[in-house]
């Protein structure tokens, strides 16, 4: 007996030795937003903004989408990636304008380190982030990485064109992102 | 043989089974670096890149009266023709960025002929398969293993304008999109 119970012991550390240094560790899962908890409106004091927000997904050529144009005063949420206030990068997005008027983040450029942003859940929360970074990139550098890489806890970036109107396929030349924190 | 004899030597047979089965850096890890063959190779391969593009924006100055409408150069992002003007423009510093930007502009343009556009945009993926050669072939072997303690040791400061690095992980996203955000309609 005392013998079977020796095996058994070196069987256990088999396989607990085996989960803590195997090189075939599954990929990380993302899971899905708890339901209720999407976000349903964003709220910016200092630029006078406020939309509800439409969930965007990706287009066929792999780019995100974005709200109808047509519509330039609707916001939208990417949703197929982080939902506010969840450990993360959440992204918001909105035009600059579009169909000849202005667009929900048309004064997006204005905001300033420290600037608030309140964004309400399906589940009733009012989450505020805080900006701690503002870019103006170009559309041909986009900042893949810094904009939907992970981040040690919940964050915001909102997203709009920027720079000059150049036509054709390019639209705007760049692109504003301000980079959000949730104020704790 | 004792039962703790048996016990202790599958014990070795275990932990020896199991030193073999940690996989040894693969060879693309050994061969990383910035001293590295592969990263010369690989930045000598992103240098005649740089070059290539270079000689096309000469060439293209040098047929810009006939061939690039002036509304491009009007609008252009950087002072491209003003620069190209200049004797010695391939002395000039222009840095990979600014390259990109040029070529992604004309690329772009409505006014640009298709045939110019076509060249620029496929220099313009050139060089940034190239530059992301080089970034894998050069980069220190320690990036690859950017630990989340690491994360911890950076400072308040620090952190606060460094939303993430370039290598990033992505593991927070269901699925991460490409390229920029098309915003804008064009103003009123």
């Amino acid at each position: 007996m005392r013998r079977l119970a020796g095996l058994l012991l070196v069987a256990v550390l088999a396989l607990v030795a085996a989960g803590c240094g195997g090189s075939s560790q599954p990929a990380a899962t993302v899971a899905a937003p708890a339901a209720g908890s999407s976000p349903t409106q964003v709220v910016i004091d200092k630029i006078t903004a406020s939309s509800t927000l439409i969930p965007l997904r990706k287009q066929a050529n792999g780019e995100v989408e974005t709200p109808d144009v047509k519509t330039p005063m609707q916001a939208g949420w990417y949703s197929l990636g982080v939902v506010p206030g969840e450990p993360g990068p959440a992204v918001i997005l909105g035009h600059v304008d579009g169909g000849g008027k202005p667009g929900i983040f048309k004064r997006l450029n204005e905001i300033k380190v420290g600037d608030l942003t309140s964004v309400t859940r399906e589940d009733g929360k009012v989450l505020k982030f805080r900006a701690y970074r503002v870019d103006q990139v170009s559309k041909d550098a986009f900042p893949t990485a810094k904009v939907y890489g992970n981040t040690a806890g919940p964050e915001l970036r909102l997203i709009t064109c920027g720079g000059e109107f150049v036509g054709g396929d390019l639209g705007y030349g760049d692109n504003i992102i301000v980079f959000m924190k949730l104020e704790t | 043989m004792t039962k703790l004899t048996r016990y202790l030597v599958l014990l070795a047979g275990f932990a020896l089974a199991m030193l073999m089965s940690v996989p040894a850096a693969s060879a693309s890890e050994e061969e990383v670096g910035p001293h590295t063959h592969a990263c010369k190779v690989a930045t000598d391969k992103a240098d005649k890149v740089v070059e290539k593009i270079k000689y096309f924006l000469w060439k293209l100055h040098k047929e810009h009266e006939t061939k690039l409408p002036t509304e491009v150069a009007a609008v252009a992002p950087v002072p491209v023709p003003t620069e190209w003007v200049k004797k010695d423009w391939d002395k000039k510093e222009w840095t990979e960025e600014q390259l990109l930007e040029v070529l992604y502009f004309i690329s772009k343009h409505e006014k640009v002929p298709d045939l110019v556009k076509k060249v620029a945009y496929e220099l313009k993926d050139a060089l940034h398969k190239a530059r992301e050669d080089r970034w894998h072939a050069c980069k220190p072997p320690a990036q690859h293993e950017d630990s989340p303690a690491e994360h911890h040791e950076e400072s308040p400061a620090e952190h606060e304008n460094a939303p993430a690095a370039d290598n990033a992980d992505f593991s927070q996203v269901n699925d991460v999109p490409v390229g920029p955000v098309d915003t804008g309609g064009g103003p009123a």
